[in-house]
């Protein structure tokens, strides 16, 4: 039962802080695209 | 886009080695799951369950990562051998990946981990090559993503490795496939896939308008006519 815990919580963590570094990640990209296209 | 007749044809015919080289992977992978999971009298059904859901999904993780790729290139064709050298390796990787998978080991994880690494790489000599492409947003995604993914499928692997040993079961089977398919959503989550074929199959099970819905209770501002997703 630990061991399947142990992955349960290896994925949610995983999971998780992708998709807060893919939203901190998109967030800058799309700052950067609306900045050079005011910059023109 | 190509700019001259030859440089078309040139493109022509490397993509056809390489669909060549995926079509002997997805040959192989169909040959194994019946010689060596289903008609093998000595596994337990568990066990065989396992191995076909397993080798089901690396099949379409393969899958979908060659359609995405063929739709990028479509849209941004090879200009010089670079990409074409990193498609090949990819194709080896996916093959240790097959092979591993119908076997039972865990390991199919680090050939699926050399795909991620390999396809960051690729995006990133596709960015080189085209400065300016469409598709840049994805590209750039795609290259932060995948080393990312990368990382917490080792991680998933040597934990594996440590905890159960290197065979696979059931329930980490299923737990697997269920990582798989977030990653997937969240991909599409963040790079919208275009409607229709062009935009390549996208995330199973969720549709366009729930994809928006959700999009809209997370807050997650996208350009919703977006372009094509890809390794």
């Amino acid at each position: 039962m630990l061991d399947k815990l142990v992955f349960l919580a290896l994925g949610l963590v995983a999971v998780v802080t992708t998709y807060i570094a893919l939203h901190i990640f998109t967030a800058k990209l799309d700052k950067d695209s609306r900045q050079k296209a005011v910059g023109r | 886009m190509a700019t001259t007749k030859l440089e078309q044809e040139i493109n022509s015919f490397l993509l056809g080695f390489i669909d060549f080289l995926y079509a002997v992977i997805f040959g192989f992978v169909l040959q194994e799951v019946y010689e060596k999971v289903l008609l093998d009298e000595n596994l337990k059904r568990p066990d065989k369950l396992a191995r076909v859901l397993l080798v089901f999904g690396v099949f379409y993780f393969l899958m979908s990562d060659w359609i995405y790729g063929r739709i990028l290139i479509a849209r941004n064709p090879l200009k010089g051998y670079r990409r074409f050298f990193t498609e090949l390796a990819i194709a080896f990787s996916g093959y240790g990946a097959a092979i591993e998978v119908t076997r039972g080991k865990i390991f199919f994880l680090v050939y699926i981990v050399l795909v991620l690494l390999l396809g960051a790489y690729w995006a990133h000599c596709t960015i080189r090559e085209y400065p300016e492409s469409e598709d840049k947003r994805e590209l750039r995604v795609i290259r932060f993503l995948q080393p990312f993914t990368a990382f917490w499928g080792s991680g998933w692997c040597w934990t594996w490795y440590r905890l159960e040993g290197d065979i696979f079961v059931l329930w980490g089977a299923i737990f697997l496939l269920g990582l798989g398919w977030l990653f997937d959503f969240l991909y599409d989550l963040f790079v919208p896939v275009k409607s229709g074929i062009t935009g390549g199959p996208g995330v199973r099970f969720v549709g366009k308008k729930l994809m928006i819905e959700i999009r809209r209770l997370l807050k997650i501002s996208v350009n919703e006519g977006g372009k094509n997703n890809a390794r």
